[in-house]
Order: structure tokens, then C-alpha cells, then sequence
């Protein structure tokens, strides 16, 4: 990949991951299935997740799982909100970047 | 390096960080290779990075600096301090890439911009304090010429035009004399016609080229005066932007 993820984008990628489970989903399975999507080394995501949480995009529980407590993230109501934000600030900007490589501008 | 050996340089690479921050990050570190299927007495694999790299994670996490780490996921973190330097470069990279360099760059550009703007307020100074003297009644003069100059025009416009329609009604009387004239005495009377004929050319004449100069001349002249003041404050934008 030629192109940086910048942070808002990562944010907004992380955020669209966790919404997909409505019962939350945990750091090594969100690190996962980002890095399917953009290259990313597996100890970056804390620092996004924890700022995230500090943001009240997400928030954090506590379930056991085959004998240990697995930290589970959800994404919250403002969470979507700004999701939806990202969502539409990205389509404009994907579609202008397009149009100008379509020669449409 | 074992799982238990990783976690702990982690902690304490991290000693300085605030004690709940601390142990929230190794939790998350500790689970995130439990889940990954890396057992306490197992090796972390290389493609993990080293304690120090997870701990500047961390740090720049607990920084404000999200921002640097995200930048460096892309190539991961084997360019950690190439892409450092990239970010510097830029001039910082605060919330979106592209925003940053812009505002980077206009910044530079208002630096510019605002030393050029003390550069010309001395100048003018100089120039005002040296030359103002002289520049100010040539200035004046150029005005008041210009001045006149347009006075001039109009008004030249306008005789022809009088003169013409006074040429024009003499003509007609004097051509209306000679019909009258012309039972009674009939070489006086075609003179007076001859004449009032001349006339009316005269002032058909007259009022032709008068109105041509203000139809045609007139506004060529005004716009050459606009065009000239507008040029000379197109520049000073041009030179602004």
C-alpha cells in the first residue's frame, strides 16, 4: 500500500469493525481484521482503542471466556454517531479523488 | 523471548508511566498474545517488535501522539524512524495529513507574506519621507491634467455638436429666406439658398463628428483610464495572493 492511513481514517476503520458485533469484539480479533483491510503491526492498535474509550466512541467490559476475563470493546451511541460522520466525510472525499482521476474534473 | 520475559521489559520500559495506564496497556499486550495463541512460556514472534517498540507505542499514545503511530502502520513499524523524519518534514502531523500541510504551508506563506507587508510599509515610508516632496505635486499635476484632460474631451465633443445644430438651423433659415426671397429677387434668393445649403452641411457635419467623438472616441479614452488604474490594483492583489 503507496497510501498513509492517516488517524482519522484508522479511527474510522476501528470503528466500523467493532459496530459490526453488536456484542463487542476484543483487541487481538479488531487488530485482525483491520490488518485485512491495511497494513498494520499488531502492537498498534492499543493506543487507538484507548483513545477511542477516552473519546466515549467505545466502551470497555469484562467477560469471562474459557476461564480467563477477556476485555470486550462496543462501540457507544456517540461512537455511531461519529462513525456516520467519517462514513460521509469519506464518501465525499473518495468521490472527489475519484472523479479527478476519471478526469471528471 | 518468552511471553512472561516480553511482559515484563514491557513494564518495565514503562515504569514512568502513571500506574493505572500501565497496567491497563500490559493487560491488553498480555491478552492481546494470549488470544493470539502465544502461551506464557512461548517465544513472541519477531513479527510482534521488540518491548522498546511496543513501549514507544504506548508512550505515544499516552502522549497525544496517536497521530505519528497511525502514520507508521502502514509500512508497520521497520520504518519507525524514516517515517518520523517524513512527519517532521512536514511540518507535524496533527489531525489529517493533508490539513496539517496545508495550514503548515499557508502559515509559511502569511510569514511571508507579513515580512513583505513590513518591507513595504518601510519603503513606502522612505519613499514618502525622501520623495514626498517631489512625487506628491507631480501626482497632483498628473490629476489635474487628467483632469482636464477629460474636460477637454467632453466639451470638444460637444462644440461640434452645438456648433453643427447652429450651422444647421442657420441653413434653414437662411435657405428658408432665399425661397421667399427668390420671386422677388431671384439671384439674391438662390444665393441665400446656396448658402443655407453650405450651412446645413456644415452643421450636418458638425453634428456627425461630434457625436462619433462622444459615442466612439469618448468611451475608449474612459476605458484606457480604467484599464490603467485596474492593472495597477490587479497587480497589488496578484502580488498579495
Amino acid at each position: 500500500m503507496v497510501f498513509n492511513t492517516g488517524s482519522a481514517l484508522l479511527d474510522a476503520i476501528v470503528l466500523a469493525v467493532v459496530a459490526r458485533d453488536a456484542e463487542g469484539t476484543y483487541g487481538y480479533k479488531i487488530t485482525q481484521e483491520v490488518r485485512q483491510v491495511i497494513e498494520l503491526s499488531e502492537s498498534t492498535l492499543y493506543p487507538v482503542l484507548r483513545r477511542l474509550l477516552k473519546d466515549a466512541c467505545l466502551e470497555s467490559y469484562d467477560r469471562e471466556c474459557s476461564g480467563r476475563n477477556r476485555r470486550y470493546y462496543r462501540i457507544t451511541e456517540q461512537g455511531k454517531a461519529q462513525l456516520t460522520l467519517y462514513k460521509g466525510e469519506w464518501n465525499a472525499y473518495s468521490e472527489k479523488i475519484t472523479a479527478i482521476f476519471e478526469g471528471e474534473y | 523471548m518468552k511471553r512472561t520475559e516480553f511482559i515484563e521489559q514491557l513494564r518495565d520500559l514503562l515504569r514512568e508511566v502513571d500506574q493505572d495506564e500501565k497496567e491497563e496497556a500490559l493487560q491488553y499486550y498480555e491478552d492481546y498474545l494470549e488470544e493470539a495463541g502465544i502461551l506464557e512460556n512461548a517465544e513472541v514472534p519477531e513479527t510482534f517488535g521488540t518491548p522498546q517498540r511496543v513501549a514507544q507505542t504506548v508512550r505515544n499514545g499516552l502522549n497525544g501522539r496517536f497521530e505519528q503511530e497511525a502514520k507508521f502502520t502502514e509500512r508497520g513499524f521497520q520504518e519507525f524512524e524514516e517515517q518520523k523524519n517524513l512527519v517532521d518534514s512536514f511540518g507535524g502531523i496533527v489531525k489529517s495529513e493533508n490539513q496539517t500541510y496545508q495550514e503548515g504551508k499557508r502559515g509559511k506563506w502569511q510569514e511571508k507574506d507579513k515580512r513583505a507587508g513590513i518591507a513595504k510599509i518601510l519603503l513606502i515610508l522612505v519613499v514618502g519621507m525622501i520623495g514626498g516632496p517631489i512625487v506628491i505635486p507631480i501626482l497632483a499635476s498628473l490629476a489635474a491634467f487628467l483632469f482636464c484632460g477629460v474636460i477637454v474631451i467632453g466639451v470638444g465633443a460637444f462644440i461640434p455638436i452645438i456648433a453643427g445644430a447652429a450651422m444647421l438651423l442657420a441653413g434653414g433659415i437662411l435657405s428658408g429666406l432665399g425661397l421667399v426671397k427668390l420671386i422677388a429677387a431671384p439671384f439674391a434668393g438662390l444665393v441665400l439658398i446656396g448658402t443655407g445649403f453650405i450651412c446645413l452641411s456644415l452643421g450636418l457635419l458638425g453634428v456627425i463628428v461630434g457625436i462619433q467623438v462622444s459615442v466612439k472616441i469618448l468611451p475608449k479614452i474612459i476605458r484606457a483610464i480604467c484599464d490603467v488604474s485596474k492593472r495597477t490594483f490587479q497587480r497589488r492583489r496578484e502580488r498579495r495572493v
